[in-house]
């Protein structure tokens, strides 16, 4: 068991920095101002987080097994110091075989993790190499950390530790465990109802994020006494009552999981609700529209070639309409300021605007006015506009019009708009260079597809799918977090669950002997496993959804915290707990055979 | 005798493997009957009991509960048998450690829809009569071998079934107190019939029961009267 | 025990001389007290009057050692009727339960059913003792307890003799 977990646990964090490492040879340049490394810390941390909580389990289970046969070494006369020392080495070398086998075995996990696909990221096995100080390192740590869990506990009362193990009730939790969790509830609380966004909410933010998790931490015991009272209460539900008072004789062990799985849950669901305020950039949404609507990409073209590349580029396979319209520029000379050469003016209705720009907002026909903020000093200025830049001077083809008033707001467009309906527009625009925005079926291709036709060589996306990419990789990673933390968790769990169970066999067998139906012994084993699993899920759900609505709230923002991977994770906890129960039911009630009744 | 026995096994062989446990055994128990069951070590005593409380089903024979084949029944109906209808105590390891020894007796009354207080009102009886109420609210895990087994004997006849199986039911008792458990089963003999089936390897447990019953090597020897 | 009946039976298994008889009773019953030669010729004289034995050879000589007896079928069955009948559970007179026993085993006797009848009547008295204790008073329970733990440890033995009887006919027979 110790071996396993080592094992399991060794090719995780391997795993992880094999693509961590991947990552950073692959994509040099996101690794630039520290951040991605403090992100794979805190990744790694997570994970060990959960490979210490399993080291601990399955360690402490075999303490229990070990103790029994060590006992008859105290008997011959051994120390009580050497006996630890054999109990350590009998950990030791479990946990480093299994260890060292998972580093044997690390090479040929290198394909799958390649075949593995984070996003739109993926890792080439041949980059997938953790590097050889973490090949030794890490089965090293696995191996010091399991000894140090499994066996300096027992030093606090190794010779107590057999009666403990049965004997002695568990001290009730103390009631002060829930004051961090409240603290940290009413800190949150604040920021939300504050929406403050300078720096000393941030430091109040960050102190009541940090009192949640750790508050939760504290509360588990409770929360796990809280549960099997509960369930001793509900009546003379014969399944509650056994479920309840196990749960109360012996907490120990699902309060280790138990802490462990919700510190994870919590860590990722708040990690989530950060990767919801990268989603809500408007490059961000502007780009998952062309991946999921339609894509938009765009040039300019001189009015001689727009009809005819018009056409073309409409023939092209993927693309649905293709919008072109007049582009007017600055008269440079009549500006004191060269900066308002680089000011250009569409000539469209706001409809036109609209099918160029479906973000166009508050645009007013017949009136002139500006995308975003107001480019001119002087509101009343007058402003000449040519077809073209450096267009020789001549009344017929350029106007003035006055400097735009008023504003509106768009994505992809910006400049003055100029109404169409003005006099003499109609002449310039009609030899004026034109834009031209294509629109496509959904995805990244419309470039490309373009460029592979020939027509519009350097039209380009309006937005940097980079953007996309990086946050949907952020969010890919929290997700598979997610699933490695629920893994591990749920597998402690599991191991400790069937433990417990089958050490619970005799005891099983004889209530069925004495006439306990099967069916009553099944649900409340359901219940045991059930119960912590999902109120604990609920409870690291509900905090961790708490904790990223705090930090959405932060700087009024108006971002709520997404429900998608809160009911997601409470799924798949829901679902994990309901395996683990069945194993453990498996594992407890087949019929009743000679050699069980042997138990007796 | 009437017609129908409370339990009735007929040429009941049990074998695991090699080893024949139990060969062509014949037993009759009516109401009110009191019965030891003694024999060396290895004899086959247990697994008859087992074979007559329906846990394990014979190789060859049947037994007979309350005019039912059990071979007939499924699992499930068994256990209900065995819950209303039978109490069976083992010597060790049948209480549920993290109960306390109350809960632990609760346990049939609740199971077959008795109210809370009243279960507990009864399995407080129970234990009284055997002398270990003191130690009622405390964890089956965290008392005496034989408070224990005590309550497990509660456990038997504090829903008052028709037959009690106890197989060593005093096996970690002094003699005193195993005067007292069986006090509490005889009574239970003589007020309510029920019939009682002791295995047991103390005569002076067996001498509370009315009738001997021996086994050697898996068969159940002639009364010793009609040896000869 | 009854020593008379433990000669009558040693003579069973062949006609001996009181002298033989002796030798024979002190190798099996008389671990404790020889027996004297006196008491054997009393009783060998007693066998031949009451015609449980008779005499089959005098040698040459005078006095009783001449003599060699042998048992009569009357004698067999007074043996039987001695190994057989279980004695009352009498605290302090299960002694003759060995004799017996030891006398079953040499003469090729079912010895389980002397243990199976001894039991059984144990068993009767250990129950009547039980039902007395049921209502008897502190100063009579004491009695009957004490009887019940004797009879109790009676019982014991007869269980282990039981499993040993396997090995002890072994040894026995071995012997004759
Ligand atoms: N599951 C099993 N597999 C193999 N042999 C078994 C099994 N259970 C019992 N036996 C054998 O069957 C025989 C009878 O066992 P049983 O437990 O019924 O004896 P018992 O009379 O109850 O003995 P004890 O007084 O020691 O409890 C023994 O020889 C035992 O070894
Ligand atoms: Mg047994």
């Amino acid at each position: 068991m110790v071996a396993l977990a080592g094992a399991a646990g060794t090719l995780t964090i391997l795993s992880v920095l094999a693509v961590a490492a991947a990552d950073r040879e692959l994509n040099p340049g996101r690794y630039g101002d520290g951040g991605m490394d403090r992100m794979v810390t805190a990744i790694v941390a997570i994970i060990a987080l959960q490979v210490a909580g399993l080291a601990a389990v399955t360690g402490r289970l075999s303490a229990v097994m070990r103790a029994r046969r060590l006992s008859n070494l105290r008997l011959l006369g051994l120390s009580a110091g050497r006996t630890r020392l054999v109990a350590a080495t009998e950990v030791a070398v479990a946990a480093a075989a299994g260890s060292i086998v998972a580093v044997a075995v690390f090479p040929a996990m290198r394909p799958v993790l390649a075949r593995l696909r984070v996003g739109e990221q993926a890792w080439p096995a041949s980059a997938l190499d953790p590097g050889v100080l973490a090949l030794v390192a890490v089965p090293a740590l696995v191996t010091a950390a399991t000894v140090a869990l499994a066996v300096l506990p027992e030093q606090l009362g190794s010779r107590q530790a057999l009666s403990q193990s049965r004997q002695s009730e568990a001290p009730a939790p103390a009631w002060w465990r829930v004051i961090p969790l409240l603290l940290g509830v009413g800190v949150c609380l604040y920021v939300q109802i504050a929406r403050r966004g300078d720096e000393g909410a941030a430091n109040i933010m960050l102190a009541g994020l940090l009192l949640l998790g750790a508050g939760m931490v504290l509360v588990v015991p409770l929360f796990v006494q809280f549960v099997a009272a509960f369930m001793l209460r509900a009546g003379r539900q014969v399944p509650l009552l056994l479920a309840g008072r196990r749960l109360q004789a012996q907490p120990a062990a699902v309060n280790r999981v138990i802490t462990g799985l919700l510190l994870g849950l919590f860590l990722v669901v708040g990690a989530r609700a950060v990767v919801v305020a990268f989603e809500n950039t408007p490059q961000y949404r502007a780009a998952a529209r062309q991946l999921t609507e339609e894509q938009r990409v765009g040039t300019t073209l001189p009015a001689a070639e727009v009809d005819e590349v018009a056409a073309r580029t409409l023939a092209v396979p993927g693309v649905r309409q293709v919008i072109t319209y007049p582009i007017l520029t600055t008269a440079c000379d009549d500006f004191f300021d060269p900066h308002h050469c680089r000011e250009i003016a569409i000539v469209a209705t706001c409809a036109q605007l609209a099918a160029i720009d479906p973000a166009v907002e508050g645009c007013r026909d017949g009136e002139v006015m500006a995308v975003g903020s107001l480019p001119f000093k002087a509101a009343t200025l007058a402003i000449t506009w040519m077809p073209q830049r450096n267009f020789a001077p001549d009344p017929a083809y350029s106007i003035t019009v006055s400097a735009p008033q008023d504003t509106f707001t768009a994505s992809t467009i910006y400049g003055v708009v100029i109404p169409p309906s003005l006099p003499q527009v109609a002449e310039i625009a009609s030899i004026a260079d034109n834009g031209i925005v294509v629109i496509g079926d959904p995805g990244r291709d419309l470039e490309q597809r373009l460029r592979d036709a020939g027509v519009l060589p350097n039209a380009h996306s309006h937005w940097d799918m980079a953007d996309y990419d990086f946050v949907a990789t952020l969010r890919s990673t929290v997700y598979t977090v997610a699933a490695v933390v629920m893994g591990l968790g749920l597998l402690a769990f599991a191991i400790a669950a069937i433990d417990r169970a089958i050490a619970r066999r005799r005891e099983l067998t004889s209530l069925r002997l004495a006439g306990i139906p099967a069916h009553t012994l099944r649900r409340s084993q359901w219940v045991e496993a059930l119960v912590p699993i999902a109120g604990g899920a609920v409870l690291a759900i509900a905090l961790g959804h708490f904790a990223g609505a705090t930090y959405l709230a932060f700087g009024d923002t108006d971002l709520a915290a997404p429900w998608e991977p809160t009911l997601i994770l409470a799924a798949a906890a829901a679902f994990g707990g309901v395996l683990i129960a069945a194993l453990t039911v498996v594992a407890t009630t087949q019929p009743i055979t000679s050699e069980t009744i042997r138990f007796e | 005798m009437s017609a129908t026995a409370l339990v009735e096994a007929r040429g009941l062989s049990v074998s695991y493997g090699e080893t024949k446990a139990v060969r062509s055994a014949d037993i009759r128990l009516d109401a009110g009957d009191r019965v030891a069951l003694m024999g060396a070590s290895g004899s086959g005593k247990s697994t008859l009991l087992h074979c007559l409380a329906g846990v394990l089903p014979p190789d060859e024979g049947e037994v007979w509960f309350e005019g039912q084949r059990l071979n007939t029944l499924r699992d499930g109906q068994r256990s209900d048998l065995r819950l209303r209808r039978m109490g069976v105590v083992f010597q060790f390891g049948d209480l549920v450690p993290e109960l306390t020894l109350v809960e632990n007796v609760m346990l049939p009354l609740l199971l077959t829809g008795q109210r809370r207080d009243q279960a507990r009102r009864a399995a407080m009886d129970a234990l009284d009569a055997l002398g270990v109420a003191a130690v009622a609210e405390r964890r089956a895990g965290a008392v005496s071998g034989g408070q224990a087994q005590r309550a497990a004997v509660a456990r038997a006849v504090v829903h008052e079934p028709a037959v009690i199986f106890a197989d060593e039911p005093t096996g970690s008792l002094d003699t005193v107190n195993a005067e007292a458990v069986l006090d509490v089963l005889v009574s239970l003999a003589t007020d309510r019939g029920t019939a009682l089936l002791v295995v047991t390897h103390d005569h002076q447990v067996a001498s509370h029961l009315d009738r001997l019953v021996t086994m050697r090597d898996g068969a159940i020897l002639e009364p010793a009267a009609a040896r000869r | 025990m009854s020593t008379s009946s433990v000669l009558l039976s040693l003579l069973e298994r062949s006609p001996a001389h009181g002298y033989t008889l002796k030798q024979d009773f002190d190798l099996h019953f008389g671990q404790r007290r020889p027996l004297a030669f006196g008491q054997v010729y009393q009783s060998l004289a007693r066998f031949e009057r009451d015609g449980l034995a008779e005499v089959v050879e005098v040698g040459p000589g005078a006095g009783p050692e001449r003599k060699r007896y042998q048992i009569t079928p009357d004698g067999v069955t007074v043996v039987d009727r001695w190994v057989y009948t279980p004695q009352d559970p009498d605290v302090f007179a299960t002694s003759s339960l060995f004799a017996r026993v030891s006398v079953a085993l040499m003469s090729g006797r079912l010895a389980e059913s002397v243990l199976d009848e001894q039991r059984a009547v144990h068993m009767e008295r250990m129950r009547a003792l039980q039902q007395q204790r049921r209502g008897a008073g502190p100063a009579e329970v004491l009695s009957v307890t004490y009887e019940l733990a004797h009879l109790d440890a009676d019982l014991r033995w007869i269980e282990d003799s039981g499993k040993r009887l396997d090995a002890l006919r072994a040894a026995f027979g071995g012997a004759s």
